[in-house]
Order: structure tokens, then sequence, then C-alpha cells
């Protein structure tokens, strides 16, 4: 639907009056049943949301000749219509219409907040209540903006005026109020995320504070929130990597501090396994703590982590740890050996344990002695089956002499072929 | 004629559009509100509204509330031997709502329109629709309760023009509406609310509060669910009683043993801090949507029984920095409001001049997948098509591609919520649509998304390329095998035997008795079972001259006992 038909189907001409767009609509809706009709409804619909958004433009000078480039005959629709007079783009008098000069928009300090002109519109830029720019020189909010913004880290002294600024700012008690608290909320979530590092002091207490965790995840999620809980969550895995107890620190403070010239040989060697792989995973898992590395002594290290990650993705793993897998399998051998071993056959009997000689006061040597496995011992394997021997044992001794002579005989003779 | 029905969580009440007014329709027993609770007395018969809640803590297997709270759901619950679905439940107090109004008014009633909660899903939705359609009511329309209420306000204050906040906090669920009018036109712009919120989780804090206090004291044997259901309904009166005073009574008898302490305000206030919490989200939602600020609102419109707590007020009035309005009967504006919906659907001539417009209250998209830059593919991205807070009727449509060489056949699953990942969102149903066989991305694939006045969802899926066209309406297996036995359940619960609607006063004064006898112990009891004997007594007679007087008579010493009765 074009603005033109938008227009047309409200029933005005185009103008500024929003009150007036409503009132068009209203009267358009009331001969329309939404239920029966909803194509009808659909596009008077449209036409509002449009007409709603154009009226923003109409005022301005050159909106009739452009919708008249885009759509002939749109000003003599205007004109056709006369209900409603207030648009009429020729009235414009030329010393109110702008000139072809603009000036550029001033420049704002971050620190906006004593910029008293600034857009009203925006609630992101109303960092304080009020209009008293003095009053708000002295409100926590900008006292902790101005803090804030900056380069270098806090330090301890100033870190603890922020946490202090910050309680300041949530305990007001207007932070029950759903919009001044959620104004609030805003403002504070940009700021901590504008200003990431020199914020870290406060940001764990603000997520815990706004449970900002809880909402990641919506497609309506406010859009610092992801940002600022990521940087929480590694901030958690720096506080764990500063404790030498970690198996990480050591390589973490070699990243964090400056290095003096190209690395050694001695270095690379020693140092290279620990340390890729600290860079690794933070870059994979924890990306914002890289800020908190040496941006240098990274750079040092990055060439070797991309042949490294070179040889990874070409032969699947990092080439050193071949020997690992072998003793693995070797290892795995054993095992298996070992259990085949003892189900098959009788393990050898243990050596009886060597004599133990006790001081005279000792108690006996049985007791002294470690439990030791019963040896096993087995029985010389039978020269007949037990069925046959009892066989032989029924039939009398005269005939088995005799059966015994014909067995030998047959077994010399097949011995002899 | 048409009928409003608020359907509730724990009350149910029925209005109707009548001589250019909302009136409401007493039941049997003289009120307007119906307790949502469903009992099968000793005889097999059906018992709705009062006496079915009195059995609640006396017979706790036979009796069944709160069931709205598993509309839409598997559920089932099961009185004596028979299993009912929580649809069977609202339909049989829908039933009993529509003899109420039938009585009243002295003609058919055929059809109503029903509220829902404006955050009720499209399977909730439906499950309140097939309730009305096993009732025997032919569901003119669903009105979200906070729109309802909206009108309900609106229709006395049509020169209003700042818009007004309705904040619905009822007996299970939580809404939001921001509410904008003018020249006639009711526009609602935005909706927000919380399913599981309302007055029951307020009495599961109270209950968990009074457990701590008694501490090794509170009573834990016998039968958990029974002990619960006793527990909760003194949770319920002390929480009344909460409302007046700083401190309360919490007393229970279990078992022939009395177990009491004393609850009061600030201890009540610091245990319901979390559900308290929970109010903010949807009120701050809503007014995002609605692109407006509390300054601009002109009320604050509390409606909702569980809005009468102190801490419910104390906390809107904290978060908006204001009073609220109570001009509004926070018990009756829902049903109200459904009569003028009633009355606008029947194009009643005295609403000639009033058109109400109402919004999707979440958003309803597809599943999609994108490349994730390493050969594969991260699925399950939800991608929206209608916008929460969109005017309805609304129709809109997004085009999608192909994500592999010669695929052949595109399946969108189609979801409500607002989490970007579907899994965390409630699926809808499935449409596929095969493809011409192309390279990756080089096939379009258009679906539209049109979702009417009574949030029935439906989706077109077309490939331009080949003409390719499919549609479907969203109905879940569940609901093609409900319609194909709708009639045999409809016959089903016909033939249920249901208590006579003129023996109801009765049955709700014999069933209070009763639970007022286990409720006290000692020469109160013996007290209780002297009155019930000479009611039994008069009833016996079967002769009205003298069962009334002496109900009246029984009531008023059960009053004087434990406080009045209350709805």
């Amino acid at each position: 639907m074009t603005p033109k038909q938008a227009w047309k189907l409200l029933g005005i001409a185009p103008t500024s009056d929003k009150r007036a767009i409503k009132q068009a609509y209203a009267a358009k809706l009331k001969a329309i049943d939404p239920d029966k009709d909803p194509k009808a409804f659909l596009d008077l619909r449209q036409a509002l949301d449009i007409a709603t958004v154009e009226a923003n433009y109409v005022e301005q000078e050159s909106y009739a000749a452009d919708i008249e480039r885009m759509e002939p005959g749109y000003q003599a629709a205007a004109e056709e219509d006369v209900s409603s007079a207030s648009f009429s783009p020729d009235l414009i008098s030329d010393g109110e219409a702008p000139s072809d000069f603009m000036p550029l928009p001033e420049q704002h300090s971050p620190h906006f907040a004593a910029d008293d002109d600034y857009d009203d519109d925006d609630a992101d830029y109303q960092p304080y209540d009020g209009t008293d720019p003095e009053l708000a020189k002295d409100h926590p909010r900008n006292r902790l903006a101005n803090m804030l913004w900056g380069d270098d880290p806090l330090t301890a002294a100033l870190q603890d005026e922020a946490r202090a600024l910050y309680t300041e700012i949530i305990s007001d008690p207007r932070m029950d109020e759903i919009d001044y608290g959620s104004q609030t909320e805003d403002w504070l979530g940009w700021m901590i995320n504008q200003t990431m590092r020199r914020s870290d002091c406060i940001l764990p207490l603000a997520v815990d504070h706004f449970k900002w965790r809880d909402k990641l995840g919506g497609i309506h999620t406010p859009w610092y929130a992801e940002a600022i809980v990521g940087r929480a969550r590694d901030l958690r895995r720096l506080n764990a990597l500063q404790n030498p107890a970690h198996h990480g620190h050591a390589a973490y403070v070699r990243l964090s501090q400056p290095h003096e010239g190209p690395l050694t040989a001695f270095e690379k060697l020693r140092f290279k396994n620990d340390t890729l792989e600290l860079l690794r995973v933070t870059r994979r898992d924890f990306p914002t703590l890289e800020w908190d590395m040496d941006a240098e002594t990274v750079a040092l290290w990055q060439p070797m982590l991309e042949t490294q990650d070179a040889k990874i993705a070409a032969t699947g793993s990092k080439g050193t740890s071949w020997w690992r897998i072998g003793f693995f399998i070797y290892l795995f051998l054993m095992v298996i050996g070992y259990v085949f071993d003892g189900n098959d056959k009788p393990s050898t009997p243990n050596a009886p344990p060597a004599p133990v000689i006790l001081p005279s006061d000792s108690k006996p040597a049985e007791e002294a002695q470690p439990p030791v496995l019963s040896p096993v011992v087995t029985a010389p394997p039978p020269l007949l089956p037990a069925e046959f021997k009892s066989a032989l044992d029924t039939i009398d001794p005269e005939e088995r002499k005799k059966l015994m002579e014909q067995v030998r005989k047959a077994l010399e003779e097949t011995k002899a072929k | 004629m048409i009928v409003g029905i608020d359907l509730g969580t724990t009350n149910s009440l029925v209005a109707v559009w009548k001589d250019g007014e909302a009136k409401l329709i007493p039941n049997s027993l003289g009120d307007f509100l119906t307790p949502s609770a469903v009992s099968i007395a000793d005889d097999g018969a059906v018992l709705v509204g009062m006496a079915a809640r009195e059995r609640q803590p006396t017979h706790p297997k036979l009796t069944a509330t709160a069931f709205k709270r598993f509309m839409g759901t598997q559920q089932t619950a099961t009185l004596g031997k028979q299993k009912f679905t929580p649809e069977e439940l609202s339909a049989l107090v829908l039933r009993s709502l529509k003899a109420d109004a039938e009585a009243f008014l002295g003609e058919d009633v055929t059809s109503a329109v029903i509220t829902v909660p404006a955050y009720f899903n499209d399977k909730q939705r439906k499950a309140t629709r097939r309730a009305g359609d096993l009732a025997g009511l032919k569901v003119e329309r669903l009105v979200n309760e906070p729109t309802a209420a909206a009108l309900a306000y609106g229709i006395h204050e049509r020169d209003q023009e700042e818009p007004f906040l309705v904040f619905d906090l009822g007996g299970g669920t939580f809404d939001v509406s921001l509410v904008e009018m003018f020249d006639g036109i009711i526009e609602v712009r935005a909706s927000a609310g919380d399913n599981r919120l309302g007055g029951e989780d307020f009495n599961a804090a109270l209950v968990d509060l009074a457990k701590e206090k008694l501490g090794k004291d509170a009573p834990e044997k016998g039968d958990a669910n029974a002990l619960s259901e006793v527990m909760r309904e003194a949770a319920e009166r002390c929480r009344r009683a909460l409302s007046d005073a700083d401190e309360a009574e919490y007393r229970v008898v279990w078992q022939g043993k009395e177990y009491s302490c004393t609850i009061t305000t600030a201890a009540f206030e610091e245990k319901c801090a979390t559900l308290i919490a929970r109010l903010r989200d949807p009120v701050l939602r809503s007014l995002r949507d609605g692109n407006t600020k509390v300054g601009d609102l002109s009320e604050i419109v509390l409606v909702g029984g569980s809005t009468r707590m102190p801490v419910v007020k104390r906390a809107v009035t904290r978060m908006f920095g204001r009073f609220p309005n109570a001009t509004v009967h926070p018990d009756h504006a829902v049903a109200l409001g459904a009569a003028v919906q009633a009355g606008l659907k029947a194009r009643d001539a005295d609403l000639e001049e009033i058109r109400l417009t109402d919004v999707c209250p979440f958003t309803l998209g597809v599943d999609t997948s994108e490349p994730d830059g390493r050969g594969g593919f991260r699925t399950g991205i939800f991608s929206p098509i209608i916008e929460r807070n969109t005017v309805i009727p609304a129709s809109r449509v997004q085009s999608y591609s192909t994500l592999q060489d010669n695929q052949k056949l595109v399946e969108f699953g189609i979801y409500q919520g607002e989490a970007r990942d579907v899994a965390a969102n409630v699926k809808l149903g499935v449409i596929k649509v095969p493809v011409p066989p192309k390279k990756a991305g080089h096939v379009n694939v258009e679906c539209r998304f049109t979702y009417d006045t009574s949030g029935l969802l439906e989706v077109d899926v077309s490939v331009p390329e080949t003409g390719m066209a499919k549609q479907i309406a969203i109905y879940d297996e569940e609901d093609s095998a409900f319609s194909a036995n709708l009639e045999e359940r409809r016959a089903a619960l016909a033939k249920l035997k249901v208590h006579p609607r003129d023996e109801a006063e009765n049955a709700a004064a014999m069933a209070r008795a009763g639970r007022c006898y286990e409720g006290f112990i000692g020469d109160r009891r013996d007290y209780v079972g002297q009155i019930i004997a000479a009611f039994e007594n008069a009833l016996a007679s079967q002769d009205p001259r003298i069962i009334d007087p002496a109900r009246a008579d029984l009531l008023q010493r059960l009053d004087e006992l434990e406080g009045d009765r209350y709805l």
C-alpha cells in the first residue's frame, strides 16, 4: 500500500494531526465488521499504520514533491479533499522554510549529562532527573559516568568509589517505580557495556541485581545483556586464573605481562603447549578475556598458534601426542592380557614368604605375616579318565591282566609301525 | 441468546447484555460467583459450585478445583472411579452456569462468549473452546480477560483519552493489558502476562510459611493429598483475614488434633517477595511494547480477586508511584466485559458505536536453520512472523529459502513464544511442502501466518516457482482425535447424574457443615454435630417450609462459629 492509497482509504487529506488520523480510522472502522471481513480490517489497519508514520513528514517542505515524484497525482488527490486544510505546503513562508545550509550537529562529550540541550526524545540519553545542570552534576549517575569513561583500568580506591556510587543508584527508593527502575536498568546496562574493563568492578553486582542472566535467550532480550553476562562469565574465569594454584595461572601471567624482545627458543620449547592452550581456550570460550592480556605478547605467540591450528586442521591432532596414544594402547593390551591370563590357566603358586626375623618380644610370626593368597596346588593330571578307571575296577583281576596285555601288545604294534 | 462467561480458576461468573447494560446472573444460591469446583456426591451425582468447594477438604479424592491451571494438558483428575480431563471439568462448570442463565432469563442459552487469560497459549485456548462445545454452548468468541475488564470499564468512561492499564491478578493467572480509547474504539495496545501466577501461589507461600512457623509440630502423617487440601483451605481463610488485619491466625485440624500459629502481614509479605517480583516483568513488557510511560497512563485498573490483597496493592502503588483505580469491582469486571462482548457479537443497538480491537500477546513464527560456517547447520532458531502485540486479525508473510543443494522438501515447525531457541517455545504444528530440486538458496518459500480475532492461526506455505501451495489451520493430533469422538464425550458427560438444581442450597449447606465438623475439635465439634443432626431431621421432612428456616438457622450458627462464608 502506498502512502497515497493509505490517505485515500482513510478518507482524509495528508495531515500531521495524529488525532485526526485516529478519528478517520475510527469512523471507517465502525463501518466494517472485522470478524466478517478481516481483509477490509487488515487494509484499514495498514493504512492507519502508514498514515501514522507519514504524519511525521507531512510538514516537511519536500514531502508533497517526493510523493508526487513517486506517485503522480498525489497533490491532486490531496487538494480534492477539502475536509482537512492542515496540509498545505504552499503556505510555508520563505522565512520559515529550511534553508540549504544545515549546521552540523554539535559534538557531544561522553559526559552528556551536563548537556541540557540534549535530545529529550531519546530515553537512553536522559541520565538524570530534573533539568538543572548544576543539580545534575551531583547526581550519582553522572558522577559514575564520569568515573567510568576513560582508558586505564580503575585503581582500587576508584573501584570502591564506583561501587559506592552504584549502590547509591540502585538503592534509590524510586527504583521500585517501574519507569524509573527500567530506565535506570537500561542506562546502567548501556553504561557498563560501553565502559567494560573500567566497569568490571560493578559488572557482576549489576548482573546479579538485575538478573540479566535469566533474561538471556529471548528474541526481545535487551541488547546489552548478552555482552554483559558474557563479560561476567569471563571475569569469573579471570579470578580463577589469578589464583596461583590454577593450572593456567603461569600461562596467564606470561600472556598478561609485556615481553622484552622476541621469544627465545627455550621459551618456545618450554611454554609452547600451556600458552597456546590457554590462548585457544580463551578465544573459544572467554573471548573478552583477551582484553586483559598484553596485546603485544599475544601477538608474539600468534604465529605459533596459527601453525599449530593449521597442523590440527590437517592431521586432526597437535602431532605431539602419538606416543601417548601408543602408551594407552600398550596399557590397554596389558589389561586385556592380564584378564585373560587370570581366567585361562591357574597362576603359578606364590613363593613362600621370606622368613621374617622378628625382635624377641614381638608377636608370633604367623600373626605378623602379611596376608598372602593361599597357593593353588594342582593335582597331577590323571593317566586315565575317572569313568574308565571305575569301569576297569568292576572287571575281575584275571581278565584285567589279559586285557592289559592285549592293550600293551596293540600299543607296541602301533609303535613299531 | 448469547451470554458472557468468565471461566475462572477459583470462581466463575455468567453475565448477559440486556436492556442496554451488562447484568450478572445469580446462581441457585443467589450468588454471582460460582466456585469452579466439581465434586462427586455420595450418591454418585455431580456437584458443582459452592457445595463442591466445601467438600474439598473433607472429600479430596472426590473433588477437583483449580483445574483451569491444567487446561491444554493431558493431565486428568480421577474423581472416585471416573477420570476427567480439565476440559470436561470446565464443561461441567459451564453447564451449571448455563442452567443458571436459563433459569434467570427464561429462555434457551445456546452460545457464549468465554474469557481466557490473555497469555493463554493456543492449546489452552482450544481446550477452553472444546469445554464450551462439551457443555453444549457454541463459543462465539474467546475474549482475553483484561480486554473484557477494559470493555467493562471503558463502556462507562467513553470520553477518556489517555491509555489505561488493566492489572488482572486472578486465582491462577496474571495478565496486564495496555488499553487506549478514542471515539468509541477500545484498542488494546499491548498485553503480557504470566500463565502460572495467582492467588493459588500466594496460598502455597502461606502454607510454606505456616509450616515453618509450626516447625516440628506441623502435621505430616496421613494422606498427603488430603493434608495439603486442608492446609490450603486454611491458608485461603487466613489470607483473607490478613487483608483486613495485620495478623491472623492460621488454624488447621488434622486427624483430631488442632495446630495453629499466628501469621503477620510482614512475614507474609517477605515470603511473597519472589511472587511480587514476578508481577513486574509483564507490566514492564506491556508498557514497552505499547511505547507508553507510566506518566502517560490515566488509570491503573485492578481486576481479579487477588488484587484485594494489601500486599499486591502496595506493590502496585510502589510500581506505578500512585494509587490504583478502585471503581471497578475486581471480581465482576471480567464477566461484565464478556457480556458487553456478547452484546457486540449480537449487534446490539446500544453498542453500535463501540468497536474493540485486540492484540496477539505472543510471538508466532517458524523454526529455521543457518550455516554455522564449519559445513554444518545450527538448527532450531526461531524466526518470528507475527510479532507479539500485533493487532488482530493479522496476516504476515516471510520468505525463506532452501539450505541444501537439490533439497526436495521444506518443513516448517510452527512455534509460539519469545525464546530464540525454538525448544523453549510451544510447538503448535508442522507443515511440509515439496520444492523443485535446485541449488541451495535458489528456491524461495513463502510462509504466511493469519491470526483471527478468536486466536485461530492459519498457516499458508507457497512456492512461487511451482505454484505449489499448502494451507493448514493449526490443529494438533489431539484435536482431530477429539473432534472424532466429540459426540461420544458429550453423551458421556450428559449421562452423568447431576445434582438437582433446587437442592443446591441444601447440598452446599450440608457440605459446609461437614467441613466445619472436621475443622473443629472438642465441644465445638459436638455442637456442629448437633446442628447437623437437627438439619438432617428437617431435610427428612421433605417440606420446604421446614427445611428453609432450618437451613438459615444452620448457616447462621456456622457463621457464628467460623466467620462469614467467603466466595
